[in-house]
């Protein structure tokens, strides 16, 4: 097959000027200073905050790569090590690029892809996350199969099989596990009471390699973009809906100038339905919970409000919001391959938002990403709920 | 494949390699003395606060001043005021420099360590002791930044003084050193402020000043006796580290109310008047002057936003912020405000505050923006590179010429009779302190810092204004000795231009070789010469 | 004292202002000994005190600077010299747009406010003076009258002359000659702010430029009852934070029936007239503002439970605000005034005030509490009303200030024996601090030994 580049490819270089002109104003270490209600939960960037010193924060990255492009040093072991402590939650360049016109979160991407073209990154974990991406088609090597096993028998159709409207993509999170699996059943449980026409892939989906890019293997995640494209295309849905924000954001911002269908996470299509009042949940959910924005969801897709409404047709809950919400959410450590990486870091990123849910009052915490309830449930510290399941129990 | 693609990258561009750099004979900071440091610095603070990689080194070697680039050799994070001591002793120790860095947020490069050594990043050191609700105060570290001390006064209805800075800057160094702030008219500028604080000295010893000093209560009035709280205030980080610092917090008042007087034009000399009547009259709580430019960029909440607001803003604003028990008050005060200015400058018209908010579509300059802080680092790269010139400090009278000049010489560049920068490039910011008996002000040029030219052509015209200014009178402020102190030509010309200077700069000096016989701290030059000493390139 | 030197110091200064006479000497001190040699110089200009300094620092004479009251003994035997600057008395400028008057060491409040009235100008008077020179006691740091909303240093820059005569400037004077910027602060450590409450060791302050304020539209003072302390300081304490008054003063009746009057027996006839406890507020602003805060804070106080007081005493503060309240000035009443003052938080002045007054049982005596910083402490004062020679007073003076010191008071400016309490308590690298910058400003202890703490 002919191999197709998603996107326009950029160089770290073309960055040039942000990283020479940023002024270490400081902006990228704290979250909007005008929404901060506490000290304690000002702060904004998981691996600066642990680490502390300023090159684990997008001001000392930047200036790393000001340096290793000036070639005034040659990327060391501890240049990736620093580089992919970082989750990509955006953040930073929430608070940098309205403001100051810098692109933080892209140049730590593009280092990670330089990184990889130029053999110092990734880290050994990710190395074989990519490989198991690249001989099985999903991040975590299970054997092949799994997908189509997690949606048989349950009366869903398969859309190259039969024609749909929607085209529902599992992805690779929901369908891995068996706990993950039960989520899965409220997803299309859900979709199905929206009153939604839609097929799914079965054993024939594939994965969107959303971490192998966010390590930063650009051809590897490119080689398999031409071939989903061509493939979403062969389906002749009119839209695609996806429960897993990475592959939304992927299938939204990378596949996009090549990809004409509309691609929606399922939060957004409950959110029609509940304005619709085409879903109209019946038994009350009781529970205070605070609802976590994933990055990817919300500073990554521009997805704030959906999940919310989707959550406000629930009777009995009450819905709170964290002190760093909505464009300041705090990170679930699970993004950027970080839980490969550095685990430890990623568990207490976890855990310090699990504190926050916890000062605000909230006995449950809401998520509307598979990644975030896996980081959060793996702390066990507080009952995680994705928005469909808490919507399928109402049914 | 990849191996080429990194070849031809090595091709393409010249390889400048930029190593840290040594002096050619150094007496501080040698390679021995830095390994023994080093691990002498793990050991006591724990492996995983410090570092010598030169990926940490690196986000340490650079800010947007024009400071040549330096690493520091080594980069220790202490989490309390013990460790800070530590590393003060190890550094005597080994003859290792130490550069103190709050949140390392400034424009003048003034964390960059010029000859490497210990850089003592403080940000660890993040808590608030202490927030006395009653007797208004509170006790913090120096990695506190205003955003996050100031949200938890405001909590308890009390008011930390605004910076004119980022709110992510460290209230510690922000104190310590500059804060210029639009409250300063009333309740002053920074040593107004300190109660009193914990230092490390250079030698690793701990001072206490300030009531706590003798253990008496936080109760504010200096003392006791000699106002030793005064020397660390404007020495730049060559005397020794705070660690702790008990700082006066401000009443929130019940109701608060924005003046907004404004007129448009060239002609400068009204807004002295207006500032002093607002200022003497002492009831507005904030008080400034705000060109055009300054308004746009705090009015729009990106810059694509302040671009298209500040060509339809009027030119000149002065921006008192009346605070008061009641609605009633406000407005009294709101009213004599206006009446006051329209008596001495009868060209300023008053905003309608809906015309403010139709003007902005809604994003105005809000009085929470005043009350909280501000979002936007005013003068730090606001709009993709800015540089700033805040030194000149005089009577309100003297605004007009000093403004003129400054902006003759920041707009006709040497070597060109061309307006390489227009005057909306270019914004006064204007201070009263003191109840308007005198001012700061600061010219923000809005420039594209990657531009060489741009670079050099700030760079010039900002010394051709400072001669300026300081030919009208108006003089350097905030701790400028520490920083001439050495500086090659200036040094020498320091007892030349100020003679009454003598016996105080002969103080600084004695002082500064007593508390750091071993010159480690912020060393800025050599105790032998007086001078810096030449760096290798 | 040798001939040869004071030949010299009239050469310097003039022969009239070189004075060796022992009945002239006598104002200085309480009981001049016997052995008293001293030679007092009132030089004219800060250059001849910068001559007479340098030549006294050349050959080893220790000097002393008059400051107030009178000197101890020590001083008088010193074989030095006892530098008086009240000679220094002239008024260099009065900056009436930029409110700034710079005044030589000997202008006094009275002088200045002589100066002022017809500008329609004020200088703030403090509450608490034994000096009536401007620079001293402003330099000294004394209790400001309308210190609730305004800070407490009142001198912007000040000129000094170091022991060896060499000038000092501080703040902005160091870059520019007089007469351009006024910013208070030194640029870079700011060792200026040393000299306050010093005692003159580091140097002698002899003008300074000094903060003068507008007279408003609108001159109010309202006077309110109190049963009982408590109350009174909440209310002032509320209408400071509040940022409602000038000035506010709160005083027990003993201490203003005193303070009021002339003579002891018109202090007795006038005490039954007040209330037990008095809060007292100044407005000074625009009509329609003073109307507003009078009508608030008068509401803050009925809160509190207001009462009636004399109603003469509104009128009667008013003018009383015009003029320093000098301690010596309430000797009237039994001979002599003794005082221990402090700053202590609004909620801790009423044990303070029993820890002092358990002290003073069988005394009569008088408090005066006056907010700082809108409220946030407060200055507060007893008056011991004695006989001078009271043999257990000194005891006493001493004991309440080992009590009230235990009790977290903050003595802004201690002198005499406090000073030596507080310094023993004090944090030893605060006090090396404080010897080092002598030692740096004069290295051979010539100037105003002893008189801050032992040994500098």
């Amino acid at each position: 097959m002919e191999k197709k580049i998603t996107r326009v490819r950029e160089k770290l270089t073309d960055y040039r000027d942000d990283y020479w002109v940023c002024g270490k104003c400081k902006m990228c270490q704290s979250i909007n200073v005008q929404k901060v209600s506490s000290a304690r939960f000002s702060y904004n960037c998981p691996c600066g905050t642990k680490y502390r010193f300023e090159s684990y924060y997008a001001a000392g990255m930047l200036e790393i790569a000001r340096a290793i492009t000036n070639l005034e040093y040659e990327p060391t072991e501890m240049t990736a090590k620093i580089i992919y402590s970082c989750n990509l939650c955006g953040l930073c360049q929430e608070m940098c690029f309205p403001l100051k016109s810098l692109h933080p979160t892209k140049i730590i991407q593009l280092m990670r892809e330089k990184a990889v073209l130029e053999g110092w990154g990734p880290l050994l974990a990710h190395k074989k996350m990519i490989e198991d991406t690249e001989n099985k088609d999903n991040p975590w090597g299970l054997e092949p199969g799994f997908k189509g096993e997690a949606v048989s028998g349950k009366g869903i159709k398969n859309i190259l099989e039969e024609k749909s409207e929607n085209l529902f993509f599992v992805g690779c999170a929901l369908a891995s596990t068996p706990e993950g699996q039960k989520r899965l059943d409220s997803a299309l449980k859900i979709l199905t009471a929206c009153g939604i026409d839609f097929g799914v892939l079965g054993q024939n989906e594939p994965c969107c390699r959303s971490f192998t890019l966010a390590v930063g293997d650009r051809d590897s995640f490119e080689d398999k973009a031409a071939e989903n494209i061509e493939l979403f295309k062969s389906t002749g849905a009119k839209s695609i809906i996806t429960s897993c924000p990475h592959c939304l954001q992927v299938f939204r911002d990378e596949y996009g100038m090549f990809l004409d269908i509309p691609v929606l996470h399922i939060t957004e299509v409950i959110a029609n339905a509940v304005e619709k009042k085409s879903l109209t949940p019946s038994k009350e959910v009781k529970m205070k919970a605070a609802y976590h924005d994933p990055c990817m969801l919300g500073r990554w897709c521009e997805i704030y409000e959906p999940p919310r409404k989707a959550l406000s047709a629930l009777g009995g809950l009450e819905l709170l919001e964290f002190e760093r919400n909505l464009e300041n959410s705090w990170c679930c450590g699970a993004g950027g391959g970080v839980p490969l990486a550095d685990s430890e870091l990623a568990s207490w990123t976890a855990e310090e938002r699990l504190i926050e849910a916890r000062a605000v009052g909230a006995d449950v915490l809401i998520t509307a990403c598979p990644h975030c309830y896996s980081q959060f449930s793996q702390n066990g510290k507080m009952p995680v709920y994705d928005v469909c399941e808490l919507l399928a129990m109402s049914l | 494949m990849q191996g080429k693609d990194l070849q031809k990258d090595l091709k393409e561009r010249k390889i400048i390699k930029v190593p840290v750099k040594h002096e050619i004979e150094p007496t501080h900071n040698r390679p021995e003395d830095l390994q023994k440091a080093y691990e002498a610095l793990k050991e006591s603070l724990g492996e995983e606060w410090v570092s010598n990689d030169i990926n940490i080194t690196v986000a340490y070697a650079r800010d947007q001043s024009v400071t040549p680039m330096n690493h520091p050799h080594i980069v220790a994070l202490p989490g309390s005021t013990d460790d800070v001591i530590q590393i003060m002793k190890i550094a005597n120790e080994y003859s290792i420099d130490v550069m103190p860095y709050g949140t390392g947020l400034n424009t003048l490069g003034m964390t960059i360590p010029p000859y490497g050594g210990i850089l003592c990043d403080l940000r660890r050191m993040d808590q608030i002791f202490e927030i006395d609700e009653e007797n208004m105060f509170c006790t913090i570290g120096p990695g506190v930044t205003f955003a996050q001390l100031q949200t938890e006064t405001l909590k308890r209805g009390l008011r930390l003084i605004n910076p004119s800075t980022s709110a992510n800057a460290s209230v510690v160094s922000n104190i310590m050193m500059g804060n210029i702030s639009t409250l300063a008219n009333k309740y002053g500028v920074g040593l107004d402020h300190i109660i009193g604080y914990k230092v490390v000295l250079p030698e690793g010893k701990l001072m206490i000043c300030g009531p706590k000093a003798y253990g008496a209560d936080n109760a504010h009035l200096p003392g006791p006796g000699p106002d030793v709280r005064a020397f660390l205030r404007g020495s730049l980080g060559t005397m020794g580290i705070v660690t702790e610092l008990t700082i006066r917090l401000y009443p929130e008042p019940n109701e608060v109310k924005l003046v907004v007087p404004i007129y448009d034009g060239d002609d400068w000399s009204h807004i002295a008047p207006a500032l002093r009547a607002i200022s003497q009259r002492n009831i507005a709580i904030e008080n400034a002057y705000f060109q055009n430019t300054y308004m746009g960029i705090f009015m729009g909440e990106t810059n694509l936003e302040s671009s298209k607001l500040i060509p339809l803003l009027p030119r000149h604003y002065v921006v008192p912020v009346m605070g008061g028990m009641t609605t009633e008050e406000v407005e009294a005060k709101a009213a004599v405000s206006e009446e006051d200015i329209r008596k001495v400058a009868p060209e300023f018209d008053f905003m309608d505050w809906e015309v403010v908010e139709s003007i902005s579509e809604g994003r105005i300059l809000g009085i929470d923006k005043f009350t909280k802080f501000f979002r936007e680092s005013v003068r730090v790269q606001r709009v993709k590179g800015s540089f700033f010139v805040g030194f000149g400090l005089d009577h309100l009278d003297n605004l007009v010429e000093i403004n003129k000049q400054m902006m003759k010489a920041m707009t006709t560049q040497v070597g060109s009779d061309d307006n390489v920068f227009s005057a909306d490039m270019i914004a006064t910011y204007f201070q009263p302190y003191d109840m308007g008996r005198l001012g700061f002000i600061e010219f923000d040029i809005f420039i594209d810092q990657s531009n060489p030219e741009d670079s050099l052509r700030t760079i010039t015209g900002t010394l051709a204004a400072m001669i300026q200014s300081f030919k009208l009178g108006s003089g350097a402020c905030f701790g400028i000795w520490p920083l001439i102190e050495g500086a090659g030509a200036l040094h020498e010309l320091i007892g030349f231009i100020y003679p009454q200077a003598g016996s105080y700069v002969d103080t600084f000096r004695a002082m500064k070789m007593i508390y750091d016989p071993n010159n480690i701290c912020n060393r800025r030059w050599e105790y032998d010469t007086l001078r810096i000493k030449k760096v290798a390139l | 004292m040798e001939r040869k030197h004071i030949d010299e110091f009239k050469s310097l200064l003039g022969e009239k202002n070189v004075i060796t006479d022992k009945e002239f000497l006598k104002r200085f001190f309480e009981t001049l000994p016997r052995d008293a040699n001293i030679t007092v110089l009132r030089p004219p200009t800060h250059e001849q005190l910068g001559l007479a300094a340098n030549y006294a620092y050349e050959h080893d004479i220790p000097m002393f600077t008059y400051r107030r009251g009178f000197l101890n003994e020590e001083v008088a035997k010193s074989d030095g010299l006892l530098i008086d600057l009240t000679a220094m008395n002239k008024i260099r400028r009065i900056d009436e747009p930029n409110l700034l008057a710079f005044v030589e060491y000997g202008v006094t409040f009275e002088e200045m406010k002589k100066a002022l009235d017809p500008m329609g100008l004020r200088i703030l008077m403090p509450a608490a003076a034994t000096s009536p020179s401007i620079v001293r006691s402003y330099v000294d740091r004394d209790v400001i009258l309308a210190n609730g909303s305004t800070r407490p240093y009142q001198i912007s820059i000040f000129h000094a002359i170091l022991a060896d005569g060499r000038l000092w400037m501080s703040g902005n004077d160091q870059l520019t000659p007089d007469g351009h910027s006024e910013f208070r602060e030194d640029f870079g450590p700011m060792y200026s702010y040393f000299f306050h409450a010093s005692e003159d060791i580091f140097g002698m302050p002899y003008a300074g430029k000094v903060f003068i304020y507008k007279r408003w539209e609108k001159r109010k003072v309202s006077a309110h009852g109190f049963n009982d302390f408590d109350s009174a300081i909440k209310a002032a304490y509320e209408a400071s934070r509040h940022d409602q008054v000038f000035e506010c003063v709160v005083a027990d009746r003993k201490y203003l029936s005193v303070l009021v009057s002339k003579s002891s027996d018109e202090a007795e006839q006038t005490a039954p007239k007040l209330a037990p406890w008095n809060v007292i507020f100044g407005f000074d602003n625009h009509e329609k503002l003073v109307e507003i805060w009078d009508r608030q804070t008068a509401q803050i106080c009925r809160r509190y439970g207001a009462v009636e007081t004399w109603d003469e005493l509104s009128s009667i503060m008013l003018e009383k605000f015009e003029y320093p309240w000098y301690i010596r000035d309430r000797d009237h009443y039994r001979g002599f005034t003794e005082t221990i003052e402090y700053y202590a938080f609004s909620s801790k002045a009423a044990a303070l005030f029993d820890e002092v007054d358990s002290m003073f049982k069988d005394y009569e005596k008088g408090h005066v509490a006056i907010p700082s910083y809108y409220g946030a402490a407060f200055y507060c004062e007893t008056d011991i009303y004695c006989d001078k020679n009271d043999p257990d007073l000194e005891r006493l003076w001493y004991e309440a200030y080992v009590k009230i010191l235990d009790r977290g008071a903050h003595v802004g400016r201690p002198r005499g024996r406090a000073a030596e309490l507080i310094y023993e308590r004090m944090d030893p690298e605060n006090i090396r601090m404080i010897k080092n910058l002598k030692r740096v400003l004069d290295p051979k202890g010539l100037l105003n030994r002893d008189q801050l703490i032992k040994g500098v």
